[in-house]
């Protein structure tokens, strides 16, 4: 995520909705893919940005800018949508599938044809649904936001072996089931 | 080191570049030299991390920003009409019967005696004050005043 200067986010705090909006617009693509990539629903996902958005626009006077911006965003992000893929699971008393529509949401990668694109969306969603939601939240963090075992333990306030086991346990599943022919030895 | 130990670190710490250049150059080594491991970590990397890091971040729809920036300007409008309309309560609140029933008294004298200076001039208003002066003045020293007011009310009201 591109870093928010500290002025920004001290005007943001005292109230200044145009410090707060040049703060959604860069952060809120991060959020909404995360909470689309953990919850698998559009209206889920909105739902999520819109809350974490209040959050931060309520707690801003308090952030005292001893952890990153960033971290604490994700944390916030990260939090709401695995409490809301678990509030929408247990409403329907089963794991909830990922919405086939999402997929179409996301643009595709520069120089990749339509068709591998196609393709390879369907593929990153039936991974992600395949998965755990904590394996889940972990690979979201650190294969699509790029973010550090030590960085993703802040966020989701677990040991950072815990990440590390959390990804080898997401990675050997999905090799197994995605990963080609053959099977891990 | 064995292959079950090689393609857990490929899993994980080699793969995310989460190791020290002296453990990874090991990793290193040992994938050169074995197929099998080799072909995990081509899997592992092509099939299941690339796609992954190929995901776009998506924009969220305007009217999520919309909606936010409804939500919070909207208990702003309804906080400042709260405190007018606090403040209007409070005015009209009768909390300190004592204290209200005082600051009455006080405006129907003020008042009076506007009314006084409205109707009759200044002068007027200034003998009237000025004779109750005197009068609570000689209550107070016990001048002779009250001698007069007495001498006044039985000779001229009840005689």
């Amino acid at each position: 995520m591109q870093n928010i200067p500290e002025n920004t986010l001290i005007r943001a705090s005292e109230g200044d909705m145009e410090a707060f909006e040049e703060i959604y617009r860069t952060a809120s693509g991060y959020v909404y893919t995360i909470a689309l990539k953990v919850t698998g629903n559009r209206e889920d996902a909105e739902e999520v940005t819109q809350d974490v958005f209040l959050s931060v626009h309520k707690n801003l006077g308090s952030f005292r800018f001893r952890s990153s911006f960033k971290t604490w965003i994700y944390r916030i992000a990260t939090n709401r949508a695995i409490n809301s893929y678990r509030k929408r699971s247990k409403e329907r008393g089963r794991k909830v599938p990922f919405d086939d529509k999402i997929a179409a949401e996301e643009a595709g990668a520069p120089g990749v044809s339509s068709l591998d694109e196609e393709h390879r969306k369907k593929l990153v969603n039936a991974m992600l649904e395949s998965l755990p939601l904590e394996q889940r939240a972990c690979v979201v963090l650190k294969d699509i936001e790029g973010l550090k075992y030590e960085e993703i333990a802040r966020v989701l306030g677990i040991n950072i072996n815990t990440v590390r086991s959390r990804l080898k346990r997401a990675r050997e599943k999905l090799v197994s089931r995605y990963g080609g022919r053959g099977r891990k030895s | 080191m064995k292959c079950k130990k090689i393609q857990e670190l490929i899993l994980t710490d080699y793969t995310d570049g989460e190791m020290t250049a002296f453990d990874r150059q090991k990793v290193a080594d040992h994938i050169r030299t074995c197929e099998k491991c080799r072909a995990f970590e081509k899997r592992l990397k092509e099939n299941v991390v690339a796609p992954l890091q190929r995901t776009e971040h998506v924009q969220p729809p305007e009217e999520v920003w919309s909606r936010i920036k409804g939500a919070i300007e909207e208990p702003a409008r309804e906080s400042v009409a709260e405190s007018v309309a606090d403040f209007l309560r409070g005015l009209v609140a009768v909390r300190k019967p004592v204290l209200v029933a005082a600051s009455l008294l006080v405006l129907v004298l003020v008042g009076g005696i506007f009314a006084k200076t409205y109707f009759t001039g200044r002068d007027t208003v200034n003998t009237y004050l000025e004779e109750q002066m005197d009068f609570l003045d000689s209550l107070y020293n016990g001048n002779g005043y009250t001698d007069e007011y007495n001498a006044f009310l039985t000779e001229d009201l009840f005689l």
